[in-house]
């Protein structure tokens, strides 16, 4: 394969070309409701070809690698197309070698009926509870093989296993429908999706409570938001800004997103770090070769670094930080986060509460969306906090906010950490979803808006 | 290929179905206001769907040179498969729809480029500090579909998208607007998109405080797209099947306002969801969902059809490389009598909103939305006054639709959303001071 790669791109007319080739097996299993909806796989092949003419991109996706002379040959007359000024890409040590991936149990020796099994009892357990309308149990494995080839030297292959499932809920009492949702998904092997029987335990009551929880008044409050939520506001709201294909070539939004630029108070750090062992977001290189690596983002509550791909770290003069991620080889590399969160403070959960007194407790999140500084999460359950405590149950609690000043609205940070992967994923421009996990403590913020009536 | 599947799959499953979908896309993008990609993205995938002792399997693949694997695959999984509630059709007479231009075929790169390039040099004629990012693509796709009761059916089609978004930081603000259109035609007038893009940059450099409690609201055609997608999920033939939708068993109700009338139309010209023939091969048609707020169907495919003793609707839809689910086509709400300025005019003060942050509803079975209003204006005595920031409207969807205020006369098409502007009253906003 390395040598087929490395021959057709001897013909390539470019500043810097690169080829990836990639075959993927998916299987996935969904029960919804009493219906298993879904149990299949999907084996994709194929490769791409990327090339750089004087700083214009040509990019070229396919099926056949039989044709790769002429993709090659037709990215680089894309790139003619488009270049105008001058190819700046940041040097790194071409990556060669073998990445191989390391599960415990590993999916692809287990059986198509021990994963339907599986499924099938979750969604019976979650299923047999009153009151719950219907049920979604997904699983998902899949195992990529990644062959890299550049004219930068890099030959690198990279394989990949990932295994999740995602159990959900819905409890419906007439025109009042909730749900309540638990994904988790990562690099470790078959065994995360074994046990999940509490899980489904928590879904199902969370989904029935929720049925009785009172809508909140919208307004502004002082809220406490959980690791869950927290990773999300991390990797949404200020993650996609520090991604720096969103500023290099923008120059307000560079004076904006300036290194050294104060964000927050002393307390507030985040990461993106894909060289944490197994998780959602982990890798050894990235799609054009680069070696993974930890980067501090906020530290100290200042701007110190951004998330690079090699075209943007040539361009704004700093390092690459190997965060260039394809989703498959139907798409170019793009500025892309790893394991994102917020670094742990000092504060105890229940101190936290005691010294709020008022204000909401948000927990989870359901989804969201974010604009340039605009963000909007939609939480998984919500409690009002009364008298320094968690009190009523609250439903349809959404948030919204800029981000900047809500950075600067954290005014404690817990002292716990957990990290989140799951089924989901990141998703930027049409690429979706792609592994990622957040995290983070619980943190407090105030004048956040909440909407509702 | 496809025949050589088929064949093989006939002798290891009762019956079986065949999908083959190829397309050829090609992207042209512009970011902060200079041309960056010229892409070109062919794919393929080949999907076997068999129902064996009464069971529904399913594989698919982009690689068809391992076909046995494939119908290995499929059939392993009909062991565990759901209990199929259908046949594979057989042929049936299909509808004349349009859904292949020749012009988005021969549609040049260099063209697109221009197109871009012109548009961006307009909006910087008038605003230098903007940053603007462009994409126009056009495809063309071949999908074939055949099973073993006869069916053999293909057709080609084109799609054309273009987006304009501008993006101007001021005073540490950011102004993000945006706008488009996703046709199987060539967008006839790309221009019409930069120059409301300019209309919304200059409106929106007056900032207005934001109205406080539950007012008038007009949404824009664009706008309404959001709260129909509520309406759309009610009437899903999975989502009733699974008794989660909460018009189940409402039929022949009146569950909206009498001015209510929506249509699920595959068979709209050039629409973004027409096809002759659904992702089964059902025929299109156009089926009335709501007419005069009164349920009239569900949409369903085979198998949930089939599962709640119904037809179906023609409304098969395939994910990338899945199995067919219940899917709208073009979602078609049909317009009011009143213009767009009579609808501003009856405003004494409450808002426009044209654009919201919203995604990941908390409860869109419920039909309730909260949603940041991305771009909206406040309205006072029938005047747009200015950009309002930082607020959120919340409402029910169900509720809203039962007390219409006023729908615009005229329809615009959003992707495979075709509404008019839709003004409400009572809707809640909060983030005033």
């Amino acid at each position: 394969m390395e040598e087929l790669l490395k021959n057709a791109l001897g013909h390539a007319r470019a500043d810097y070309a690169e080829v990836r080739a990639e075959r993927r097996t998916t299987t996935r299993v969904t029960y919804a409701g009493q219906e298993l909806e879904d149990i299949s796989s999907f084996t994709s092949a194929g490769g791409c070809v990327r090339a750089l003419v004087r700083g214009g991109w040509g990019f070229v996706s396919f099926n056949d690698l039989a044709d790769l002379p002429r993709y090659v040959r037709l990215a680089c007359e894309q790139a003619e197309l488009v270049g105008r000024t001058k190819s700046l890409l940041a040097p790194v040590p071409p990556a060669v070698g073998s990445v191989a991936a390391k599960v415990a149990a590993d999916p692809r020796q287990v059986p198509l009926a021990q994963k339907e099994a599986l499924c099938r009892h979750y969604n019976q357990l979650i299923l047999s509870r009153p009151r719950v309308q219907t049920s979604s149990v997904r699983y998902r494995d899949s195992w990529a093989e990644t062959t890299f080839v550049s004219t930068d030297g890099a030959c690198l292959s990279q394989e990949e296993v990932f295994c999740g499932a995602s159990v959900a809920a819905i409890a419906k009492d007439g025109m009042n429908v909730q749900r309540a949702v638990k994904s988790v998904g990562d690099l470790r092997g078959y065994q995360i999706v074994e046990g999940l029987d509490p899980e489904c335990e928590k879904v199902t009551e969370r989904a029935v409570a929720l049925l009785g929880a009172e809508p909140v008044h919208g307004g502004r409050y002082t809220i406490i938001i959980d690791p869950a939520l927290a990773g999300v506001f991390a990797h949404e709201a200020f993650g996609h800004l520090s991604e720096a294909d969103f500023v290099y070539e923008n120059p307000p939004l560079r004076e904006m997103m300036q290194l050294g630029r104060r964000f927050g108070a002393d307390h507030l750090g985040i990461v993106d770090d894909p060289t944490l062992p197994d998780e959602a977001g982990s890798y050894r290189f990235d799609s054009e070769g680069t070696p993974a690596r930890r980067t501090h983002l906020i530290r100290g509550g200042v701007l110190t670094s951004r998330l690079h791909s090699r075209e943007t770290a040539a361009k704004m003069g700093e390092e690459p930080t190997g965060n260039a991620r394809a989703l498959n080889h139907q798409y170019q590399p793009i500025v892309r986060m790893s394991n994102t969160f917020i670094k742990p403070g000092t504060w105890a959960l229940d101190d936290l509460l005691a010294d709020t007194g008022e204000g909401l407790y948000v927990r989870g999140t359901l989804g969201g969306q974010t604009e340039m500084e605009m963000f909007t999460f939609s939480a998984e359950e919500a409690f009002a906090i009364r008298d320094g405590r968690r009190a009523e149950r609250l439903r349809e609690v959404v948030l919204t906010g800029n981000v900047f000043e809500t950075l600067a609205n954290i005014d404690a940070v817990g002292n716990d950490l957990e990290f989140y992967g799951g089924l989901g994923g990141c998703g930027k421009g049409e690429q979706s979803p792609l592994r990622v996990s957040t995290g983070g403590p619980h943190i407090r913020i105030r004048n956040c808006l909440v909407g509702g009536r | 290929m496809v025949e050589q599947l088929l064949e093989l799959a006939r002798r290891k499953a009762d019956a079986a179905e065949v999908h083959l979908l190829e397309t050829e896309a090609r992207p042209i993008q512009f970011e902060n206001n200079d041309l960056k990609y010229v892409n070109t993205k062919s794919s393929r995938v080949l999907s076997l769907r068999v129902i064996h002792q009464g069971r529904l399997g399913f594989a698919s693949t982009t690689d068809p040179s391992e076909p046995e694997r494939l119908v290995a695959q499929a059939v392993e999984s009909a062991q565990f498969g759901q209990e199929a509630r259908f046949a594979f059709p057989p042929s049936a007479p299909l509808p004349a729809v349009e859904v292949f231009d020749p012009r988005v075929a021969e549609f040049p790169v260099e063209r697109g480029i221009q197109l871009g390039r012109d548009a961006i040099a307009r909006v910087l004629g008038e605003f230098a500090d903007v940053q603007c990012y462009v994409e126009i693509s056009r495809s063309v796709g071949t999908e074939r579909l055949v099973n073993t009761s006869g069916l053999d059916v293909q057709q080609r089609t084109t799609g054309f998208d273009c987006g304009l978004t501008a993006v101007r930081i001021r005073d540490g603000g950011i102004l993000w607007v945006s706008d488009g259109e996703s046709s199987r035609a060539l967008a006839a007038n790309f221009g019409r998109y930069t120059a409301k893009l300019i209309a919304d940059i200059r409106r929106a450099e007056t900032e207005s405080p934001v109205p406080a409690g539950a007012v008038p609201v007009l949404f824009t055609a664009k706008a309404v797209g959001l709260l129909l997608q509520f309406l759309e999920s009610a009437v899903n033939g999975k989502l009733v099947q699974k008794g989660a939708s909460p018009l189940v068993g409402r039929l022949g109700d009146q569950v909206l306002g009498t001015e209510i009338t929506i249509h699920d139309d595959g068979t709209r010209p050039f629409g973004d969801g027409t096809a002759a023939f659904d992702a089964e091969g059902v025929p299109a048609r156009r089926t009335p969902v709501f007419e005069r707020g009164v349920l009239r169907n569900y949409l369903f495919d085979l198998q949930t059809a089939g599962m709640l003793g119904a037809a179906s609707t023609g409304n098969a839809g395939r994910g990338f490389a899945a199995v067919p689910t219940p899917e709208a086509t073009n979602f078609v709400l049909e317009p009011g009598s009143a213009t767009f300025a009579g609808l501003l005019a009856g405003i004494e003060r409450g808002l426009l909103v044209d654009e919201v942050i919203g995604g990941g509803q908390p409860n869109v079975l419920a039909g309730e939305f909260s949603v940041n209003v991305g771009l909206g204006f406040l309205v006072e005595r029938g005047e747009l006054v200015g950009r309002v920031k930082d607020c959120m409207v919340a409402g029910n969807v169900f509720d809203l639709f039962k007390q219409v205020r006023g729908m615009g006369d005229t329809q615009e098409v959003h992707g495979p959303i075709v509404a008019p502007p839709v003004c409400f009253d009572g809707v809640h906003v909060a983030g005033g001071e």
